[in-house]
């Protein structure tokens, strides 16, 4: 691992010196300018100190706590920050809001009602639909029973229907319509 | 008999010779000849299309430019034709057809139960799928339009599992509501067009040249796209899709939700918007939301699936809702990425059902709770479905990728004639639906594949068979070409969509 380490480290020492803009740029002008020192000083000044104070903190401090068992400085920091330290050493539990959201939140409350409407009301409609069709052909069953006396009923039944009906007609046709009412 | 008809009735005659074998081991041998040589037909074809129509098409056509034309009159008292052509569209769809019939006939190596019936049925509704994509008189069209849909009834109901019954009767019924619908729109369009001109005429072109009322458009595009949208799994008319798929065997799972789906989203396109395009406008932002619900609804709906069939079948109903969102744009872009996304999900979704037929004749379950730690025992299925997983989610280098960058940038840029901002929202959301499938994909497939052993029974499983590598990896291969050449199908596809969008404008 050290090796890898090691030539990524000494090429990153030259990559500044790349000039990318001659390579990147937005349209025929030059994207990059030179370095920008109001930038590049803090922000290396400041990795710099990251660098002391974690070294200062934990690779130190490490070496004594070998030798003088526990209470070192990073535990007494940890102490001093009291609940703070919890949440930052979590990640601000960042993956566990995650895990609340998708499981908890989405998995129960999204798609599991989808799934159910789904199989239930959207499907259900179309099964729906499907009994209905046979409740009604149920109904019109009893019409072809092949019982004689069915079909004398129906066959009278429609006769005296279809003599109203004509008459109705034949009378509104003649203006007859206008009596009625 | 010309290329076009060969390339159609090619499998029904692979079908008489199947009937004709007179031993049931010579059925599957003979099925594969057939599809392999339609293949190579295709292939002809496309060379011999590409070199006719670079030169014969230009972006301002305002009619679709056929080739390869056959035509002689039919029913003339009726204005019916005899008329096959091919655009780079229905070309497009021809070589998705054709990969999925030759992978599907290997897929089914193993059917054991009425072969010789089970691959005749299976030819013929092939026949019908490459008839509807080129045909050009709506009347043929419609006709192989139920060629195609009706063997799958009885490719469900006998060779099915679980209530195949149940599922067949229900997609039959269902996707005969849609034919009725379409048949309604389509014969509107008929009397309406032969009315205005004197001459009645299924001819598309001859459809196309006719200016149809206001009222008229308003009304028949939303028949007609719903019509073909509950055969492209439109929300709320989706539901059959999971039941079916999750009956139906291996390589009829493969065809319906690979080729057949995308009759809706190709007659959504070619039928609803070609010849109504000013019903296309006023639509348009409502068939967006729909689609939106369709991508999201799906793909929500898939989390919850146990069953891996149903799993892919929600995952469908989300990428065809894709296809036709794509159409709902009315710009380029979104055209083409739902051609795109037609061809991308046709051979991923293949892929898919072929594989989980595989696991599926090992394990003899399909339940996700009761698999596990397959990757140990079946490493080559299980990279193969991980490949399959990643292109639904749109892994860049895969077709899924590239064709639905399309149609959300399509989304996105709208169109002049309705309001961006709702068209911009619904991109977001039906963008969002990505993340969800990385969510099911990656949860589901870690399920089934990755982790220690479930079942001590799945420790002598076997690995994928030479027939087995050589359908996945037909189908992945395709897949690659794509994503990582697209440029090819774009170019296939790319002037034959103007003829579509000009009439927009």
């Amino acid at each position: 691992m050290v090796f890898p380490l090691l030539v990524l480290g000494l090429l990153s020492c030259g990559t500044g010196f790349i000039p990318f803009a001659h390579f990147v740029s937005i349209g025929k002008l030059e994207a990059h300018s030179g370095i920008n020192w109001a930038v590049a000083i803090p922000g290396t000044l400041v990795a710099l100190l990251g660098l002391f104070l974690s070294w200062y903190v934990y690779g130190k401090i490490q070496g004594e706590q070998n030798k003088n068992s526990e209470g070192g400085l990073s535990d007494r920091i940890a102490l001093s920050l009291g609940s703070f330290y919890p949440l930052v050493k979590n990640k601000f539990y960042f993956d566990e809001i995650y895990l609340f959201v998708t499981h908890k939140i989405i998995f129960r409350y999204v798609a599991a009602p989808i799934a159910w409407f789904d199989k239930r009301v959207v499907d259900g409609t179309v099964d729906l639909s499907g009994w209905i069709a046979r409740k009604v052909s149920d109904a019109f069953l009893s019409l072809q029973t092949g019982q004689l006396q069915t079909y004398g009923v129906w066959f009278v039944l429609g006769t005296i229907f279809t003599l109203i009906l004509s008459v109705a007609t034949y009378m509104s046709l003649l203006g007859f319509g206008a009596y009625i009412k | 008999m010309g290329l076009l008809s060969l390339l159609i009735f090619l499998p029904l005659i692979t079908a008489v010779f199947v009937v004709a074998a007179p031993k049931q081991n010579q059925v599957r041998w003979i099925a594969l000849i057939g599809t392999g040589l339609h293949l190579a037909l295709t292939a002809l074809t496309t060379f011999k299309y590409l070199t006719e129509a670079l030169a014969g098409t230009s972006s301002s056509d305002l009619l679709t430019k056929l080739f390869l034309v056959e035509k002689f009159d039919w029913f003339s008292s009726l204005g019916i034709q005899y008329l096959l052509g091919v655009d780079g569209i229905s070309m497009a769809m021809v070589i998705l057809t054709s990969i999925i019939i030759f992978t599907g006939v290997l897929a089914s190596w193993n059917v054991e139960n009425r072969v010789k019936e089970f691959f005749a049925l299976l030819l013929v509704l092939v026949t019908g799928v490459f008839g509807v994509f080129l045909s050009f008189d709506l009347f043929l069209f419609f006709m192989f339009y139920e060629v195609a849909v009706l063997p799958m009834y009885l490719l469900i109901g006998v060779w099915g599992t679980g209530p195949k019954e149940y599922s067949a009767m229900k997609l039959t019924l269902m996707l005969m509501i849609g034919s009725a619908f379409i048949l309604v729109g389509i014969l509107a369009l008929y009397y309406t067009a032969g009315a205005g001109t004197g001459h009645y005429s299924f001819e598309l072109n001859q459809l196309a040249q006719f200016k149809f009322p206001q009222v008229i458009q308003t009304w028949v595009f939303p028949i007609i796209f719903i019509g073909f949208g509950i055969l492209g799994a439109l929300y709320p008319f989706h539901t059959w899709s999971p039941d079916g798929h999750a009956s139906a065997p291996t390589a009829v799972s493969m065809l319906h939700a690979g080729v057949l789906m995308k009759l809706g989203g190709y007659g959504a396109l070619r039928v609803a918007v070609y010849l109504l395009p000013e019903g296309a406008k006023e639509w348009g932002l409502f068939f967006m939301a729909l689609t939106t619900i369709n991508i999201l609804y799906g793909a929500f709906g898939a989390i919850k699936q146990k069953d891996l069939k149903f799993f892919t079948a929600y995952s469908s109903v989300s990428h065809c809702g894709v296809v036709l969102f794509g159409v709902a744009t009315l710009n380029l872009m979104g055209f083409k990425g739902a051609i795109l996304q037609m061809f991308s999900h046709g051979i991923m979704t293949g892929l898919f059902f072929a594989l989980i037929g595989m696991v599926y004749g090992r394990t003899h379950t399909r339940q996700i709770p009761e698999m596990g730690g397959l990757a140990k025992v079946m490493p080559w299925l299980s990279v193969c479905f991980y490949i399959a997983g990643l292109a639904s989610l749109g892994l860049p280098g895969f077709s899924g990728f590239i064709a639905e960058a399309h149609v959300f940038m399509g989304g996105f840029f709208g169109n002049p004639w309705s309001a961006a901002l709702p068209g911009r929202i619904m991109t977001i959301l039906a963008a969002m639906s990505i993340v969800v499938t990385a969510v099911y994909v990656l949860r589901g497939l870690g399920k089934v594949f990755l982790g220690p052993l479930q079942d001590t029974h799945h420790a002598h499983l076997t690995d994928a068979t030479f027939t087995e590598k050589l359908t996945t990896g037909i189908l992945i291969s395709t897949m690659a070409v794509v994503g990582i050449y697209p440029q090819w199908l774009i170019e296939l596809i790319g002037t034959s969509i103007y003829p579509i969008l000009n009439r927009l404008h």
